[in-house]
């Protein structure tokens, strides 16, 4: 960790290339630049004496944040900062991180969507977070609740990679709930990053502002669902921005919550109803049967009955399932659990649907 | 001398006398007052002297009681007898515990007829009396019967009883006393001089309620499986039931239904409700033809009327629950304060309130289903609707129940609408009374197994009692394990589920908790994780 490259990326305000230099000119990784340094090497216009003193008390308090919460950082003078991050035109001077850094370079999806997701969401959200990181894509989310956090579940579940852009600090992650996740993801092998420290006070601004980062470090975006207004569709306007492939998953037509994603295919995204159509961009092949091997031969008539039609219908209530099967509910809901803990589908104690 | 000393004798001795036969003027007779629902035996004694006639009443009475003297005064002369001339002073004791009701009259104008109609004395050692007296000497029916009956009880000289007829029907239950029913004063009279009995006719009302309450049944709630089958489960196990769904999903339907399936109350539990409700003044109907008392108190319900209060320490609905069903629909939106009131009633299944002169408890033993939406707006995972709040509100919106207060509920359920297209296929659902009849294999199951240990029902079980009742096929620990591992059960879940899953298993009548018990138990253990975890 270079203290010099911390300091110099804190002047914000001054030209990155007269700070590369600056950077350049000293070797000595520990030392930061005096401010006669400064001004000598380069002229730069906006350094005076003043914010020399300011960056330098926060420059301190930067440090002390990095050894209080063990963290790691990047700067943007550092040879490891990501290429796909330098790219784009308001590239973080500098991001602190928690976790496997070399997975920054793998290839990766951002999969991402509302906060407030309807359970096809839910749905197909692990769906395809699964599917992906089982061919090796590293999935990319906000960390957020609702569909950035049922992304990274869906890569955890099947031993994928995955990195959370935080649009807080990493030792105050919000929302907080989310606190277990990020340390399973950490422990996975996973990377949590976020351009912010404690030091300010975090503003709603920065939760659209981090989207940026969640499109840059992908290959491509893939939205499962959008209202309206979601602060996804900035994150999708960042991606048009930065050349990103960008996917959708449609809806129905009068669902709230599939607007969004049914705009961005009206205004040319790529829809999306299978994995196939996603590696297609990147010339891979899933052959969707890969995951359905699962001892299906060994259940019971009642629990193949059963299984069927949740494949049939994708996603339904217990109710549904004995109303048109005509099994009694109290063996429907017993099929139902023991087909969950045997991890052939999903069951949350109401709603079924496939894996 | 020896002569002047006899006489002297004779003299004290006749003054003596004299003496002895004012004291022969007193005279008790038994009757009865409450304290809370406590019933205890009060000594009303009657005493007339010489003098300017009066009529003085003392031991505490209230108003109520003390008007009694104009009543009485006018039921004795209206029924042809002679009200005396003399100096009447009549006490009520214990004296120093305030004395409530109407219900002293019957007892006091037979203190004073006893005197000028010459009664037999020992016609009232083993009768107590309870009636209040209308002008005309007819007997008016009284509050809290069963509970001053059940009070007399407590004195094992009274054998029996002299009521009110139209006090009949509550008072039939109660073992170990005759009920002696009487419409008027003349009656009651002409028993205790032996001119006539009393004929005693039982129930003859009962009959009439009985189809009126028929026409709810469980088979009208179309669709709804999974939550009526959860109600199954807790009407069989005495299981505390929470359910969390959308509006128009079923949940107050299948609540109101609660009381179809569950089994009528026995002799012990009628007493013990009936007392309760005898302090009201009314026993509604229901509950005379042994259904369990359904409670459904409403959001805004004051702490007093929900728990008990007010200046007598009145029951309040939690009480008057006992035995039977409180639902509380829009759990969330009760008042904080009264839902954690509710916690030492669940626990302890008594409910004591204290006041500055003493302090009543009361019997509050009784399933709580709540039903709660999931947000503000009501449709949080509604598959078919959107949720319009954002998820903060619906965060604190859920947190509003406190954890002490979850950890108290044994099932939750999650309800949803079931889809017109689907409503209208549906084969016929089974009706209440075929769920009802599992439901009462599965409780006397339980009966059989705790006969020797105080508790009734399986939600009663202590941790110990669990292990030692809630025994595994291999299989079903198998799973159990597996279940544990993959999400995050506490040890907490794990005697829930084993406890729903036992009652599962008497449903069936199955000695072993099979796998798909288990599997069916988590079930409800799940909806609890899914939102709170």
């Amino acid at each position: 960790m270079s203290r010099k490259k911390i300091f110099l990326s804190l002047f914000k305000k001054c030209n990155i290339e007269e700070l590369a230099y600056i950077d350049s000119s000293i070797n000595d990784e520990g030392y930061i630049p005096t401010y006669e340094d400064m001004i000598s090497i380069s002229n730069c216009s906006e350094i005076d004496n003043k914010m020399y003193i300011s960056k330098y008390s926060s420059f301190t308090q930067i440090e002390e944040y990095l050894y209080k919460n063990n963290l790691g950082v990047l700067t943007y003078f550092d040879e490891k900062y990501p290429q796909k991050l330098r790219n784009i035109a308001q590239a973080p001077r500098m991001v602190f991180y928690k976790g496997n850094l070399d997975i920054l370079n793998t290839l990766s999806m951002a999969i991402i969507g509302t906060r407030k997701p309807s359970n096809y969401g839910i749905w197909a959200t692990k769906k395809f977070s699964r599917e992906l990181s089982l061919k090796g894509f590293c999935v990319i989310s906000g960390m957020a609740s609702g569909i950035d956090k049922y992304a990274h579940e869906g890569a955890l579940e099947s031993d994928g990679k995955t990195i959370c852009v935080l649009g807080s600090s990493i030792s105050k992650p919000y929302p907080k709930t989310n606190t277990k996740l990020m340390e399973k993801v950490i422990n996975s092998g996973g990377l949590v990053i976020s351009e912010y420290s404690d030091i300010k006070p975090i503003l709603p601004v920065n939760f659209a502002y981090r989207n940026r980062i969640v499109s840059a470090l992908s290959d491509g975006i893939l939205i499962i669902e959008a209202g309206m207004k979601s602060g996804t569709l900035i994150t999708a306007d960042f991606g048009l921005e930065q050349g990103k492939n960008i996917f959708a998953i449609p809806g129905s037509i009068d669902s709230v919550s599939s607007i969004g994603t049914n705009n961005l295919i009206k205004q040319g995204a790529q829809l999306v109803t299978n994995t196939n159509d996603i590696l297609e961009m990147y010339d891979m092949n899933f052959n969707s049967y890969e995951l359905d091997d699962k001892n299906i031969d060994n259940l019971s008539e009642t629990e193949k009955n059963i299984y069927n039609y949740i494949r049939t219908k994708g996603l339904c209530t217990a109710d549904l399932i004995s109303i048109n099967t005509a099994i009694n509910i109290k063996d429907v809901i017993g099929v139902l659990n023991i087909l969950d803990i045997k991890s052939i589908i999903n069951y949350d104690g109401h709603i079924a649907s496939i894996k | 001398m020896i002569l002047l000393k006899y006489i002297m004798t004779q003299k004290i001795l006749i003054i003596l006398g004299d003496v002895f036969k004012g004291v022969n003027m007193f005279f008790k007779i038994f009757s009865a007052g409450t304290s809370g629902i406590q019933g205890y035996v009060v000594e009303v004694e009657a005493d007339m002297t010489k003098g300017l006639p009066g009529f003085s009443l003392v031991g505490l009475p209230n108003a109520a009681v003390k008007e009694s003297k104009e009543r009485i005064k006018s039921a004795i002369s209206n029924s042809g007898f002679r009200y005396p001339n003399k100096k009447i002073i009549v006490n009520l004791s214990p004296a120093d515990i305030k004395k409530e009701g109407s219900h002293y009259d019957l007892a006091i104008a037979l203190g004073i007829l006893r005197e000028v109609e010459n009664i037999p004395e020992e016609k009232f050692e083993d009768i107590a009396f309870l009636g209040e007296l209308s002008l005309d000497g007819n007997l008016k029916p009284i509050k809290a019967c069963t509970a001053l009956i059940l009070g007399l009880l407590n004195n094992p000289k009274i054998k029996k009883v002299f009521i009110p007829f139209d006090n009949l029907q509550e008072a039939s239950m109660i073992p170990d006393i005759d009920i002696l029913p009487a419409k008027k004063l003349n009656e009651v009279y002409d028993y205790l001089v032996g001119k006539k009995s009393i004929e005693y006719i039982p129930d003859q009302e009962s009959k009439s309620y009985e189809d009126n309450d028929n026409h709810i049944d469980f088979k009208d709630v179309k669709g709804c499986k999974l939550v009526k089958r959860a109600a199954e489960i807790s009407a069989a196990g005495f299981h505390n039931l929470l359910m969390i769904g959308p509006p128009g999903s079923g949940k107050t339907m299948v609540a109101s239904r609660f009381n179809t399936i569950m089994p009528e109350l026995n002799n012990e539990e009628f007493i013990q409700v009936s007392q309760i409700y005898s302090f009201l003044g009314h026993i509604p109907p229901e509950i005379k033809l042994r259904k369990r008392p359904f409670r459904q108190p409403h959001h805004t319900i004051t702490y007093a009327s929900l728990i008990g209060g007010g200046h007598n320490s009145n029951p309040g609905e939690v009480v008057l629950a006992h035995k039977g069903i409180l639902f509380m629909d829009e759990f969330l939106e009760f008042n904080k304060k009264l839902v954690e009131g509710l916690r030492q009633p669940l626990e302890d299944k008594k409910v004591s309130i204290s006041r500055l002169n003493n302090k009543y408890t009361y019997p509050s033993d009784f399933i709580l289903v709540a039903s709660m939406n999931p947000c503000p707006c009501g449709n949080y995972m509604n598959p078919y609707k959107n949720c319009t709040c954002n998820e903060h509100k619906i965060k604190s919106y859920l947190s509003r129940a406190s954890n002490p207060m979850l950890d108290r509920m044994d099932i939750f359920v999650e309800t949803s609408p079931v889809p017109y297209e689907d409503l209208i296929e549906l084969a016929p659902e089974e009706d209440s009374n075929t769920i009802k009849k599992r439901v009462i294999n599965a409780i006397s199951i339980q009966e059989k197994r705790f006969k020797s240990i105080k508790i009734n029902y399986n939600s009663q079980m202590n941790s110990r009692q669990v292990l030692k009742y809630c025994l595994l096929s291999s299989e079903a620990k198998d799973l159990m394990e597996r279940a544990f591992k993959q999400s995050n059960l506490t040890a907490r879940s794990y005697h829930r589920i084993l406890k729903v899953s036992r009652t599962i298993a008497d449903l069936e009548a199955s000695n072993v908790i099979e796998i798909n018990h288990i599997a069916e138990a988590l079930n409800f253990r799940k909806t609890f994780h899914k939102y709170w975890d």
